[in-house]
């Protein structure tokens, strides 16, 4: 009687003790494979809750990254040539709220970028403002407003070129934000030009990306 | 083995643990420590159950990912479509304003083939078809508002063709908001790009729906904007602009339409970009029609 008993208690302490280390192997497993999400709007399960196979996704980074700074530098430099034509305008006596604004938003946009940038911003104003100063040099708004409808679709389709070369999401945000603007922007100047009968010359940008620096 | 024959406590020689107790008491101890291990584990952070409620059924988890952002701006897109055809259809617009949102009509389509190759070329399905979230909670207080619904005691609106100009104002500028929200969630820098190139279009769309609305200039951007003032709402009607603000903003879209109240307020619906619950996933498919 003494022996089975013993064996029994033995066989049960084994066994109950093994289970256990099982159990927690398994708690643990379930913990590291838990499905990560995706900037954190993929559903959670609940607790306790098997998770789906893991889909593996590779996130993109989200601050800058070297080949950003470069290219936001770029995109700096492009919103302070804006600002510093319309600027031009005013000084040549153009005098409309419209500019004004204009002005003030692309001002607004070098500033972002350089908030972005912080001490790695280099900012240099781009070269398309001396190509392209003397039309702004007008004190009538119907003139100005077709070389700025000109200006406002090349940066917006430099923004969206520029989006297609930027690899972290706060530079991407930050530029998409300012595109959609200047989109807005080109639609105004061209119905202040009289094209607002022209829906091709309203929706459809045809302008050509500005080109940024090797190695962005 | 009885009672009587045990050792009390303490009693016996050798006071204390003979090789029985000792079996049994380690072997009981090993036990309870793997019960609780087991226990301790799987039930961690779970409420306990009462009653015989079913036990329920987790929902599939979804992954959301660059193809179904595009699928769900595909659906967004016919969504506009489907609005502009009921306005359409209505003959209450201006020529100007009808003329307008036919070219628009045609743009959103573009944008909607662009899309489903994008979703094609990105390993996706393409969903090419209205999103239900929004036709059944969005579009239908809309209408209800410009037309009236009588069941409802809802008047109908005192001018429609107004409403329903702020009506695509509203759409273009909720279209260009979910494309330039997306933007930072898509993990592919080409298809950033691609689909900001709708973005941007659908900002020139609301930018000329404004100035349809509201004339030019005044319609040109928000004099907050320089300093200004937002001229007050007339009529309890929000002024609308093509530039309303510095940046673009992913904030809802608030259309306001309808007749007046008693009070001078109108019908207002926020109008979002789609979330978690109105993207067109994976597994799911267009109703058949």
């Amino acid at each position: 009687m003494e022996n089975p008993t013993r064996r029994r208690v033995l066989a049960a302490g084994v066994t109950g003790t093994a289970l256990g280390l099982l159990g927690g192997r398994v708690a643990s497993a379930s913990t590291d494979t838990t499905e990560p999400s995706e900037g954190g709007s993929a559903p959670s399960s609940a607790p306790g809750t098997t998770a789906a196979p893991a889909t593996t996704t590779t996130l993109p980074p989200k601050r800058p990254t070297e080949g950003d700074v470069t290219l936001l530098n770029f995109a700096e430099g492009v919103e302070l040539a804006a600002r510093d034509l319309y600027k031009a305008a005013i000084d040549a006596g153009t005098k409309d709220d419209l500019v004004t604004m204009l002005e003030a938003n692309h001002r607004g946009y070098g500033d972002v970028l350089r908030g972005l940038l912080g001490t790695e911003s280099r900012p240099e104003r781009n070269a398309a403002y001396d190509q392209l100063v003397d039309r702004f040099k007008v004190s009538d708004v119907k003139a100005l407003a077709a070389v700025g409808y000109d200006l406002e679709s090349t940066l917006a389709a430099t923004h969206v070129a520029l989006l297609g070369k930027l690899e972290g999401t706060d530079g991407a945000r930050a530029i998409a934000s300012i595109l959609i603007v200047e989109a807005r922007q080109a639609a105004v100047l061209a119905d202040a030009s009289g094209k607002g009968a022209d829906f091709d010359a309203l929706f459809n940008d045809t302008a050509t990306a500005l080109t940024p620096p090797s190695g962005g | 083995m009885n009672a009587d024959a045990t050792p009390a406590d303490g009693d016996g020689p050798g006071s204390g643990i003979d090789r029985r107790q000792l079996l049994r008491t380690g072997g009981l101890a090993a036990g309870l420590a793997a019960v609780l291990a087991a226990c301790g584990k799987s039930a961690k952070g779970e409420p306990g159950r009462v009653g015989f409620a079913p036990t329920p059924t987790d929902l599939a988890k979804q992954n959301i990912d660059d193809g179904v952002r595009l699928r769900t701006a595909t659906s967004i897109e016919y969504t506009i479509m489907d609005v502009y055809t009921t306005i359409t259809k209505s003959g209450q617009l201006q020529p100007g304003d009808q003329a307008l949102v036919d070219r628009l009509v045609k743009d959103h389509q573009a944008a909607a083939d662009t899309l489903a190759q994008l979703t094609t070329k990105f390993g996706a399905e393409p969903y090419e078809c209205v999103n239900a979230w929004y036709m059944d909670r969005v579009v239908p207080p809309i209408f209800e508002n410009i037309n009236g619904n009588e069941a409802k005691a809802i008047p109908p609106s005192d001018d429609p063709a107004r409403d329903m100009v702020a009506t695509v104002h509203a759409w273009e500028s909720m279209d260009g908001a979910m494309y330039q929200g997306m933007v930072e969630t898509m993990a592919s820098p080409e298809l950033r790009s691609e689909i900001m190139k709708l973005g941007a279009m659908a900002g020139r769309h609301a930018a000329v729906t404004a100035i349809h609305a509201t004339g030019a200039p005044d319609a040109y951007f928000n004099p907050e904007l320089i300093g200004g003032e937002e001229p007050e709402a007339k009529e309890g009607l929000l002024p609308l602009y093509a530039i309303p603000t510095e940046f673009g903003s992913l904030a809802p879209t608030q259309l306001v339409i309808g007749a007046a109240s008693s009070a001078g307020t109108r019908f207002t619906l926020a109008i979002d970009t789609p979330a978690d619950n109105a993207y067109a996933y994976a597994d799911q498919s267009c109703p058949a029609t």
